[in-house]
């Protein structure tokens, strides 16, 4: 099996996981709102709604059909990029997402990549016990083990109320910021040429982006000193040790990228559970993504919006998780090598098989 | 997020003790000294014992955030932008739709109806002392100048304001009356009820509209003066825009009104930006914009407010919030009256409280006056009536039970030893909670067994019309869309009312309501509507715990606070100036 055909055919598998991820979340959704008590189409209407005015809208809405047909409703929609109308926004739920999901993948991005950089300093800076790590480890460490809207009001104290270096809320207080084309204000602002939006967009950022990482990061690092630690004891790297190399290129050269393996796996399994703690930011920071989206349309009942940042997550997380296990490929030859041969003979090691998603 | 569990695996770490690699610890062929480092875990653990106690420390003062330190930074007098901040994004800004809570603070500012409740204003006492309304507001005119009604009740004609225009420019005249009396029915949302009986609108003569009724409504001018009532729309906007939802669309980005203010941009989630109308008829408002965030945090709404960032606190404030703004010299907390009403569902299908005589002296033992104290301080006064306070006169429709517990004791039936009941609340409500707590506590002391647990609203409406698995009680704050008693005993407690959750029908008081509402004298609506009070009152299905109000911070030198008494939120952003 040539290995362009291994990575389409891991690919398309993964494709196809996403599909029966979506029908079974949708499934789910659709029998947990029929055993539910609640009647969005009252709570959206108002009280003082007739009892005419909820049945017109219901069959305005097509709820007045019974749940398999309305489910059945649903996915055409979906085929067509059509993920209702949310009761809560009177908008269509795509077009609220395009509207606040651009803003959560952006905090993400900069929450994980400062999760990456922070967990990478603390793995490779504890495993080879540079000076000064023990208080870098303190500091992560205690961030990590407050809670996250503790960490967020007291980083808000601190850096908007007491030296008002930091913005509080919000993404951008430039008016009018360029739409597009990514809807990441930093991006857009380059790609744009008005670096002022790139700049400012950074600074808006990063107390909620901290907010988030640090959990993350003290994660990944504590997985990845434990590989370095157990490479350095393998003997390619007593050899380098030996041959006089500093213990940074010891530790960055050899022995990183053979570590790389469960640092990865941790960063895709904090990536997915970084949307949890994107709701409590959001909150925090007035930050206007779906976390805060989703914060809104729980108690309204919203269905349909939550049934969309469901699709949403839980498309994004089969995403996530594939990149990882490319990335783990890519980082480690052996493993590759390996898990080729195990799918010829249907024993994969990194869940590549369609039977995983 | 991962907590504790990672500090203490994280203390293993820091030891140098790693569970995986106990034999040897590889670490030490790097170490410049060539020794174990068996100090770093105290350091470590002291280090993160101590950064967790500053990060916790700095987060418990969010509420109270150094006054001293921001106080000189209060937005300026002199500014002509006013910054206000909403909770949640809020249903669009169409007075066709909008059925909710904060967002009136727009569609008031925007749209303007025929006749309105005469304003207030909310005087800075000193103290933080809530002062209900002693009786009901006097309706006057806005766009209408004056108005009569038929002696049937079912013709009302109202004279219209002259060089009026609306934010597009058409002229006011009798033909918007009718254009949007027409698209409140046909956008039929919660709202149309109250046109629901307009027949058609006569606008023969463009300064005079004349409304027919198929039937007469003694609460027909509440309707109208509400602030949920119906609003003047721009008949060219609703016709150019109208596409297939009459002007739905347009609407909830864009306005169609004649008021102060017009709707200059609409962010999605993030922010409404208002600027002042340069062609409105009426006095020009002080503040040229408005710009109103959605912050959700009430904790970083409070740090904007004392950075200056925002102007004004108009609701949301926890009791130690308040205190903390009322103890800051840059600051005025008032308590505005509304007609929010804390209040407590019983359900008359729940097996222990079926009967009216549990109801009751369920109702005795609970100690209203406690809860006003401890969860809404200077912000509440006892409910005393069926009705939100001053609707009717304080002798009519009383609802006062003394506060007994033994009295519950006394009729409770032997199953009830072993019975546990459900007390709800609505989720997003931290004093629906409180309240909830509260009563759980009254009660078990007076010998029943509560459990407390919260609803989302959607579950709620659910439970209205279809009882099942309902809870045994519920604890939640509300309003009426308008002071006519009706607009409240007819939501809450006739057996088809959205909020009558808990299923309970009283034929007798909603018979005596239907012959107050299909009347045309005012003296006779009064007299039906206290019949009715009396008699929802005696069934013990619902106790209403207090009457509690909006409070509002604000600068000390921001005056011209007023605003309509019925509904929260409807401070009268066009008369604020410093």
């Amino acid at each position: 099996m040539s290995g362009s055909f291994f990575f389409i055919k891991f690919i398309l598998r993964r494709i196809a996981a996403a599909v029966v991820i979506v029908l079974g979340l949708t499934a789910v959704l659709f029998f947990l709102q029929s055993i539910s008590h609640s009647n969005p189409v009252h709570a959206m209407l108002g009280a003082g709604a007739t009892p005419s005015a909820i049945a017109a809208e219901k069959v305005k809405l097509g709820l007045d059909h019974p749940v398999f047909v309305q489910y059945f409703n649903y996915l055409y929609g979906l085929i067509h990029g059509n993920l209702g109308m949310s009761y809560r926004t009177r908008r269509p739920v795509a077009s609220d997402l395009a509207t606040y999901l651009p803003a959560t993948l952006e905090l993400a991005f900069y929450s994980l990549l400062l999760a990456v950089v922070l967990g990478l300093l603390l793995g490779v800076l504890s495993a080879g016990e540079f000076r000064g790590t023990g208080v870098l480890r303190a500091i992560l460490i205690a961030g990590a083990s407050t809670p996250q809207f503790l960490l967020a009001i007291g980083g808000l104290l601190i850096f908007y109320g007491k030296l008002n270096l930091l913005p509080a809320t919000g993404r951008i207080g430039i008016a009018n910021p360029p739409s597009g084309p990514t809807g990441f204000y930093t991006i857009d602002g380059i790609l744009n040429g008005n670096f002022g939006v790139t700049i400012d967009a950074f600074k808006y950022l990063l107390l909620p982006s901290f907010s988030v990482a640090i959990g993350p990061a003290v994660s990944i690092g504590r997985v990845l000193r434990g590989s370095l630690i157990e490479a350095i004891s393998l003997y390619f790297v007593k050899t380098a040790n030996s041959k006089g190399l500093s213990r940074v290129r010891v530790l960055t050269v050899h022995a990183l990228r053979n570590s790389l393996g469960p640092a990865l796996s941790m960063t895709g399994l904090q990536a997915g559970l970084m949307f949890a703690g994107v709701v409590v930011i959001e909150d925090v920071f007035a930050w206007p993504g779906i976390g805060y989206y989703t914060a809104q349309s729980i108690p309204s009942g919203d269905f349909p919006a939550i049934a969309g940042v469901t699709l949403v997550l839980g498309v994004g997380y089969v995403i996530i998780n594939t990149i990882v296990d490319l990335a783990q490929l890519f980082a480690d030859p052996r493993l590759r090598h390996l898990e080729m041969a195990n799918v010829k003979t249907k024993k994969p090691l990194l869940g590549l098989s369609a039977n995983q998603g | 997020m991962p907590s504790k569990p990672i500090l203490f695996q994280a203390a293993f770490t820091l030891s140098g003790i790693d569970n995986d690699n106990q034999k040897e610890n590889p670490r030490s062929r790097f170490s410049r000294s060539g020794s174990y480092k068996t100090g770093g875990y105290k350091r470590g653990a002291i280090f993160a014992a101590v950064a967790s106690i500053f990060l916790a420390a700095c987060g418990s003062a969010a509420s109270s955030a150094s006054s001293s330190a921001v106080a000189a930074t209060v937005g300026s007098p002199t500014s002509k932008t006013l910054n206000l901040a909403f909770t949640a994004d809020t249903q669009p800004p169409d007075p066709d739709v909008f059925y909710a809570g904060q967002g009136l603070a727009i569609t008031n500012s925007v749209y303007e109806g025929l006749v309105q409740y005469q304003q207030v204003p909310v005087n800075y006492t000193g103290d933080l002392t809530f002062t209900p309304p002693a009786t009901r507001a006097k309706i006057v005119g806005d766009l209408a100048t004056s108005w009569t009604v038929s002696p049937n009740g079912l013709t009302y004609t109202f004279n219209l304001v002259k060089g009026v225009t609306f934010h597009d420019g058409t002229p006011f005249t009798s033909t918007a009356v009718a254009a949007s009396f027409a698209r409140r029915k046909a956008v039929n949302q919660g709202p149309a009820y109250m046109v629901s009986d307009v027949t058609s609108v006569n606008t023969s003569n463009p300064y005079v509209a004349v409304v027919h009724l198929k039937q007469p409504e003694s609460a027909f001018l509440d309707y109208l003066a509400s602030a949920y009532g119906p609003k003047m729309e721009s008949p060219t906007v609703l016709s150019q825009h109208a596409g297939k939802d009459n002007a739905q669309t347009w609407l909830a980005t864009h306005d169609a009104g004649t008021g102060p203010y017009y709707i200059s941009s609409v962010t999605p989630g993030q922010e409404y930006v208002l600027k002042s109308y340069p062609k409105y008829w009426g006095a020009k408002p002080y503040y040229t914009t408005i710009n109103i965030k959605i912050i959700p945090s009430i904790s970083t709404q409070e740090l904007e407010l004392r950075s200056g960032k925002i102007t004004m606190l108009l609701h949301g404030l926890s009791t130690s919030a308040i205190a903390s703004f009322r103890s800051d010299p840059s600051f005025h907390v008032y308590a505005v009256p509304t007609l929010e009403t804390p209040m407590l569902w019983v359900n008359p299908n729940s097996k222990l409280l079926s009967s009216s005589v549990v109801r009751n002296a369920l109702a005795q033992a609970i100690n209203r006056a406690e809860i006003v104290k401890f969860i809404y301080p200077g912000r509440a006064s006892v409910a005393k009536q069926i009705y939100p306070v001053g609707e009717l006169p304080s002798n009519l429709a009383v609802d006062n039970p003394t506060y007994n517990p033994k009295a519950l004791a006394k009729v409770l039936p032997s199953s009830a030893a072993s019975t546990t009941l459900t007390l709800g609340y609505d989720a997003p409500s931290p004093s629906d909670a409180q309240m909830a707590a509260l009563i759980q506590t009254q009660l078990a002391a007076a010998g029943l067994h509560v459990n407390v647990r919260s609803y989302t609203s959607t579950a709620l409406y659910g439970y209205a019309g279809n009882p099942a698995g309902a809870p045994d009680l519920l604890a939640v704050t509300n309003w009426p869309d308008a002071q006519a008693p009706d607009t409240w005993a007819r939501i809450v407690m006739t057996p088809t009312g959205g909020l009558n959750y808990l299923n309970c029908s009283v034929p007798t008081g909603t018979s005596y309501l239907n012959q107050g509402l299909y009347t045309t004298s005012a003296s006779t609506a009064q007299s039906f509507d206290a019949k009715a009070g009396a008699a929802f009152a005696a069934s013990g299905c619902w106790d209403p715990i207090a009457n509690r109000g909006d409070t509002v911070v604000a600068p000390t030198w921001m005056k011209g606070l007023v605003h309509q008494v019925p509904v929260p939120r409807t401070l009268v952003l066009a008369d604020l100036h410093p």
